[in-house]
């Protein structure tokens, strides 16, 4: 399942999936897997990507019913 | 980190248990001793009258003329020896006692027992390298052994003679025994026992063995310790990766073990040396793990530099290939531009796989840039 959340969310800070793999310290084949719901990242990443983001765990990774 | 030092230390543990069942195996002295005990039926005749004579003036008189057992007579059957001396000649079919070394020195000792006006010929012969097809061959009506005639004794009846020789890797000998009459005898049959024992004496521990092991316990420490302060360049995705491309390159390689014995077993002539049996598997497993990993953006760390490795790629393919094109490069371990052949496909795979990803992933970076 795609997260488009995240998504959204880099798209709105105008960031590149290079750019937050940078910030994050990941590859940007990792950000672009866990958009596209290819790899479920440890919880450890999640908190790192919200925080380059500025949002929490919820509003990126929760996945609400209404949102599927 | 915890996990990471343990993981290490269970390595190293592993490398060392390895490093010392290599050096108890090679110090192992061999000193179960071969014995081969067996009698044989020796036939007596004077010489008949009108036996032709050799160009080097030896009596070659046939079976036939020699009043012999129908079943010897018989003139397909090969493996009768007649020697003449004094008269007399002694009729026999001992077989050559076939044996490989498998040490520094072997010493071949022979014992024998039954009649004392029969001495034995006892020679040792090599027939070269351990391939080699050349043995028993027949010359004149008689059965000849092609190679290099190491050592030669007369031994008397109820005597024990010894030799020692260097065991020249890779060679087999072959131990031949020639009944002969000493004096003029009374013809009949007799029976000779013999006892052959063959010691191999092999050094208790080699110092090739224990530098090529020391070798290995260093390369090995290296990479593992190279192994662990590389991973942290991998984000989890990637180790993650990496660890299922090396659970499937392992057993990739386990396969090819296994093909390759079951072919040895098989096949009538294994069409490859012991150095291609043991690195087909080698690199067949370290390019599947290469390819898996990049296939999963996992080969190369999120900061690492992708050309390098091309690069190494393609110049270790063009290197390979070069040299498996000149011509007759062979070595004692086999054909060395079959396996230059192999390298060269293997990283080629490689690097054809590595420029296609590249390429494919800078177009992904684009759409990624674009959206």
């Amino acid at each position: 399942m795609k997260n488009l959340k995240l998504k959204a969310a880099r798209a709105a800070m105008d960031m590149s999936q290079q750019d937050l793999a940078d910030k994050v310290g990941v590859s940007r084949q990792t950000i672009n897997s866990i958009e596209k719901g290819d790899y479920n990242p440890t919880i450890r990443l999640c908190i790192a990507i919200c925080k380059v983001l500025g949002k929490t765990l919820d509003e990126l990774f929760w996945d609400n019913e209404e949102d599927a | 980190m915890k996990k990471q030092s343990s993981t290490t230390f269970i390595s190293i543990i592993m490398i060392l248990a390895l490093v010392l069942l290599v050096v108890l195996v090679s110090s192992v002295r061999t000193n179960q001793d071969q014995k081969v005990s067996f009698t044989s039926k020796v036939y007596v005749r004077d010489i008949p009258a009108n036996s032709p004579i050799d160009s080097e003036g030896h009596v070659m008189p046939s079976l036939v003329d020699l009043d012999l057992p129908a079943e010897i007579v018989d003139p397909e059957n090969e493996f009768w020896h007649i020697d003449c001396n004094d008269g007399t000649c002694v009729v026999s079919n001992i077989a050559s006692t076939y044996f490989e070394p498998v040490g520094k020195k072997a010493t071949f000792t022979l014992e024998t027992s039954g009649q004392e006006n029969i001495s034995t010929v006892f020679s040792i012969t090599r027939t070269g390298e351990k391939n080699d097809g050349l043995i028993l061959e027949m010359e004149d009506g008689q059965l000849v052994l092609h190679g290099e005639r190491l050592f030669c004794a007369s031994v008397a009846d109820n005597n024990t003679f010894s030799v020692t020789l260097d065991t020249l890797d890779d060679s087999k000998f072959y131990i031949d025994l020639v009944p002969s009459a000493t004096e003029h005898m009374t013809p009949g049959e007799y029976d000779i026992h013999y006892t052959i024992t063959i010691h191999v004496d092999t050094p208790a521990i080699s110092m090739t063995t224990l530098g090529i092991a020391g070798a290995f316990l260093l390369f090995a420490v290296a990479l593992i310790l190279m192994t662990i302060k590389d991973s942290k360049d991998y984000d989890e995705r990637q180790q993650a990766k990496r660890g299922q491309a090396a659970m499937i390159s392992f057993i990739v390689s386990i396969v090819c073990c296994f093909a390759i014995g079951i072919i040895s077993k098989t096949a009538s002539e294994f069409p490859l040396s012991i150095y291609e049996a043991t690195f087909i598997p080698t690199i067949v497993g370290v390019i599947t793990f290469a390819m898996i990993a990049d296939i999963n953006d996992a080969f190369v760390g999120y900061n690492g530099c992708r050309a390098k490795y091309i690069f190494f790629a393609w110049f270790m393919t063009i290197i390979a290939v070069l040299s498996a094109l000149v011509p007759h490069v062979k070595s004692k371990q086999g054909d060395l531009s079959r396996s230059a052949l192999l390298f060269a496909a293997c990283f080629g795979a490689f690097a054809v796989e590595m420029t296609i990803k590249t390429i494919k992933d800078r177009k992904g970076a684009q759409e990624d840039e674009e959206s």
